[in-house]
């Protein structure tokens, strides 16, 4: 079989060749999209990728922050309240009545 | 790295203002201004919630006894300093309590019913309990 184009046809024809894409003005996010990782997540972004966890350890911080100012509060409530209670009483009672 | 430590960073934040919120909503400010001022009569009306009619008429109640209770507090003192015979101080002290028991007793009528069980439950295993060698009693003892 004898080929009928002489050899430089095809130099020839690439050197005729041009490309006109569309534009895309998505283009750019496209790459860095397909990148993934390689661009900077900011926290958000992140918070959103992780939610489950994220989420569940600000849970717990607001569930044992909660719980330790509560139990905080109540036993600081219930030491006041013995103290003057007990300088209640002792003010009423006569038996613990200093000597002159 | 950087979003792990962010996110440890808002987790104490957030436990911290947790933390402040419930503090603030469950701390007693009037007993804590109370307990500032060593005010009695003031953690009474906190504790027990007394409203300004129940206050005003517990106040007087105890105005009134003072009255007795110094009365009591003078016999007793006496009693002390001649070096009375046990029983004689044991007697007047017996005085005092049970006058201290129907005095508590005539307040927590005055108080609201459930608050008014507590108050008795409060203040009535303190008369009861009371030492003789405990503190305000030291100078009996020669």
């Amino acid at each position: 079989m004898k080929n009928s184009r002489p050899p430089d046809s095809l130099s020839t024809l690439l050197a005729r060749w041009q490309v006109a894409p569309p534009r895309d003005p998505g283009f750019r996010a496209g790459v860095w999209a397909r990148l993934g990782g390689a661009a900077p997540a900011t926290w958000g972004a992140y918070a959103r990728r992780h939610a489950a966890a994220v989420g569940g350890i600000l849970m717990v911080a607001i569930a044992v922050g909660a719980f330790s100012g509560r139990e905080q509060a109540r036993s600081r409530s219930a030491k006041e309240s013995a103290r003057l209670a007990a300088a209640y009483v002792q003010g009423l009672d006569a038996r613990s009545m200093p000597m002159p | 790295m950087r979003n792990v430590l962010i996110t440890l960073g808002v987790a104490v934040l957030a436990c911290v203002l947790a933390f402040g919120v419930f503090f603030a909503l469950n701390h007693n400010r009037a007993m804590h201004a109370a307990a500032r001022q060593g005010d009695a009569m003031a953690w009474l009306r906190a504790e027990f919630r007394l409203n300004d009619t129940q206050f005003a008429a517990i106040k007087r109640l105890h105005d009134d006894y003072s009255v007795a209770c110094g009365t009591h507090c003078a016999a007793i003192v006496a009693a002390r300093e001649r070096a009375a015979p046990p029983a004689e101080v044991a007697a007047l002290e017996k005085v005092c309590v049970d006058s201290m028991t129907t005095h508590f007793r005539q307040v927590a009528a005055l108080m609201n019913p459930g608050e008014g069980e507590r108050y008795l439950a409060t203040v009535l295993p303190r008369v009861a309990g009371y030492s003789h060698t405990g503190a305000p009693n030291v100078r009996v003892t020669p």
